[in-house]
C-alpha cells in the first residue's frame, strides 16, 4: 500500500514531464532523480501515444534508453540559466532528450514524414511528437543559446515584423514583441 | 479630450444596425467580416496577452486617418513598450526608450492584417464554426482553424457578433493546448481618435536595423536554399541588415503558409553565438551551424512553428555562395 502511494505521484510527475507541463524546477528535480526504469517507461508512453495517434512508428532504437541516460547525465551538469529565454528551455530539452519522436532519429525515418503527413485526410486534433530531436547531443544544450539572447531578441523583433506583414496573424506578432520587452525589463 | 469623429461613428452605427441573419452565419463569411472590421473600424480597447505564465496588459488603438490605417499597441504595466503603425511605417518603442523603425519595403503589399486570410484560406487549414461564446462582455462567435498536418499550429478565433471584430485568438498546439492567447477585456467602438493619438514618443536613441545598400558587396554573400518546407510554405520576404555591435551583416528570409511564418537568419558564427534551441511563448529559436563551400555559417530559425518543423527545415537546408 505504502509503495503504491509513493508510486502514484511519481507516475503523475513523469506524466507531466512527458507532456512538457512541468516548470523548470520540477523538471530539474525529475531529471536528477530519473532512473533507468523511468526512462524506459517514458519510451513506452511515447510509443503508446504514437500508436494511438496513428503516427509513423519506427522500431525503437536499441540504444534508446542509453541515449536518454546520456542526455539526463548531461542535464545533471550544473549550468547557468538565464531568464527569460531559458525559462522553457529546461522543460523543452527534457522532453527532447527523454521521450519524443524517436521515429525521427535518423534522416531516413525523417524522410518518410511528409508523405505520411500529406496522406492525412482530416485535420489533426491531437498531440504529436513536436519536440523532435535529430540528435540528443545537440538537443541537450538548449540553454547555451541564451547567452546571446540580445541577438535572438533582435531576430524576434525582425521576425515579428515579417510575420505581421505576411502571416495574417493579426496583432499577435506585435504583442509578442511587446511581451518580450516587458520581460526583459523585469530582469 | 477625445473628439468624436462623425464619420467613424456613422460607420460603427451602420455596422451595428446591419442585422446578422442566421442563414448568413458561416465561418468563411465571418472571417471576411472580421478582416473588413479590423481594417475599417475605429476602436480602442484593453487586451490581455498571455503565453505560459506570462501575462501582459496592452492597450490597442485603431483608426483610419487620411485613408491610412493607424494602430498603436501599448504595454500598460511596467516599462513602456509599444508598436505604432502609421500606414506601412511601423515603429517599435523598446523598454529602454530606444526605438526601431521598421521601414517600408517595396516588396510589401499593404494587406490588412486579416485580409489575406479571409481572401484565401491556406489549404493546409480547415475552418469551422464552433458555437457562440462571450468575450469582453460581448456576444461572440467561436471558430477553429485546424491544421491539416503536424507541421503547423492551429488557431481558435472569437469574433464580435455586433461589430465582427476579432475579440480573442489562441494559437493552439496539436494537443489542443493554447500556446498564446490575446483577448480584449474591454472595447470601445467610438473612441474618437485623432492623429495625435499615434504620435511616436521622443526616443533616447534609435536602434539600427539598417538595410544594406544593394550595391554593397556583402549583400547576399550566401543564399539560403531550402531542401524541405512544410506543404504550402513559400518564401515571403528577404533582406540583409546590419546587426550587433560589430555591424555584421545578417541575412534573413521569411517563409509563410499564409498564416504561420518563420524566418531564417544567416550570420557568421562566432563567440557567444552557440548552437541550441530556445522557446519564448509560441516562438521557437533554433540555431545550427551549417557548412557551405565558402565555410561555416550560423543559421537561426525563428518562428511560430512546432520544433519538428524547424528542425526538419534546418536539417535539409543548404547554403549557396552568390556568384557576384
Amino acid at each position: 500500500m505504502k509503495q503504491q502511494s509513493q508510486t502514484a505521484p511519481r507516475e503523475e510527475a513523469l506524466s507531466a514531464l512527458f507532456d512538457n507541463e512541468v516548470n523548470e524546477l520540477e523538471a530539474r528535480r525529475l531529471l536528477r532523480d530519473m532512473t533507468d526504469h523511468d526512462a524506459t517507461r517514458l519510451g513506452h508512453w511515447q510509443l503508446a501515444r504514437d500508436v494511438m495517434q496513428r503516427h509513423a512508428v519506427a522500431p525503437v532504437p536499441e540504444d534508446f534508453s542509453a541515449r536518454i541516460s546520456a542526455a539526463v547525465a548531461d542535464e545533471k551538469q550544473p549550468r547557468q540559466w538565464a531568464l527569460p529565454l531559458a525559462r522553457v528551455a529546461v522543460a523543452a530539452s527534457v522532453a527532447l532528450a527523454t521521450v519524443v519522436g524517436w521515429q525521427y532519429w535518423d534522416s531516413n525515418a525523417a524522410n518518410t514524414a511528409p508523405a505520411l503527413a500529406s496522406s492525412q485526410q482530416r485535420p489533426l486534433l491531437l498531440g504529436e511528437g513536436e519536440l523532435v530531436s535529430r540528435s540528443l547531443r545537440e538537443q541537450a544544450q538548449p540553454a547555451a543559446l541564451v547567452s546571446g539572447h540580445q541577438r535572438i531578441d533582435d531576430m524576434i523583433v525582425r521576425h515579428s515584423d515579417f510575420a505581421a506583414r505576411h502571416g495574417s496573424q493579426g496583432l499577435a506578432p506585435y504583442a509578442r514583441f511587446i511581451s518580450l520587452e516587458a520581460q526583459k525589463e523585469q530582469q | 479630450m477625445w473628439l468624436r469623429s462623425l464619420g467613424a461613428a456613422l460607420l460603427c452605427l451602420a455596422v451595428q444596425l446591419a442585422p446578422v441573419r442566421a442563414e448568413e452565419i458561416s465561418a468563411p463569411h465571418l472571417l471576411k467580416q472580421m478582416a473588413d472590421a479590423a481594417r475599417l473600424l475605429e476602436y480602442r480597447g484593453r487586451l490581455l496577452y498571455m503565453h505560459g505564465s506570462e501575462v501582459t496588459t496592452l492597450e490597442l488603438l485603431h483608426a483610419r486617418i487620411d485613408d491610412r490605417e493607424h494602430e498603436r499597441l501599448t504595454q500598460l504595466e511596467g516599462a513602456l513598450a509599444e508598436v505604432i503603425r502609421r500606414g506601412e511605417h511601423v515603429v517599435c518603442v523598446h523598454a529602454d526608450q530606444s526605438i526601431t523603425r521598421l521601414v517600408n519595403r517595396s516588396s510589401v503589399t499593404p494587406l490588412g492584417l486579416h485580409e489575406r486570410l479571409s481572401n484565401s484560406l491556406p489549404v493546409q487549414y480547415r475552418l469551422q464554426l464552433d458555437g457562440e461564446d462571450r468575450v469582453a462582455g460581448r456576444a461572440a462567435y467561436r471558430m477553429q482553424l485546424l491544421p491539416m498536418d503536424q507541421f503547423r499550429y492551429g488557431y481558435r478565433l472569437w469574433t464580435d457578433q455586433a461589430s465582427h471584430l476579432l475579440l480573442k485568438s489562441e494559437l493552439v498546439d496539436l494537443s489542443g493546448r493554447a500556446l498564446e492567447r490575446i483577448e480584449f477585456v474591454s472595447l470601445d467602438l467610438e473612441p474618437g481618435l485623432t492623429v495625435d493619438d499615434f504620435v511616436v514618443p521622443a526616443a533616447l536613441k534609435e536602434r539600427a536595423l539598417d538595410s544594406l545598400d544593394a550595391s554593397e558587396p556583402a549583400h547576399g554573400r550566401v543564399q539560403v536554399v531550402t531542401g524541405w518546407l512544410p506543404e504550402g510554405f513559400m518564401e515571403a520576404d528577404r533582406d540583409v541588415r546590419l546587426s550587433g555591435g560589430e555591424r555584421r551583416p545578417v541575412a534573413a528570409a521569411t517563409f509563410s503558409d499564409g498564416l504561420a511564418a518563420f524566418t531564417l537568419f544567416v550570420e557568421e558564427p562566432g563567440e557567444g553565438k552557440p548552437e541550441g534551441v530556445s522557446k519564448i511563448g509560441p516562438t521557437i529559436a533554433i540555431s545550427r551551424v551549417i557548412g557551405s563551400a565558402g565555410g561555416d555559417w550560423l543559421v537561426t530559425l525563428v518562428g511560430e512553428v512546432p520544433q519538428l518543423t524547424g528542425e526538419r527545415v534546418l536539417a535539409d537546408l543548404s547554403l549557396e555562395a552568390n556568384s557576384d
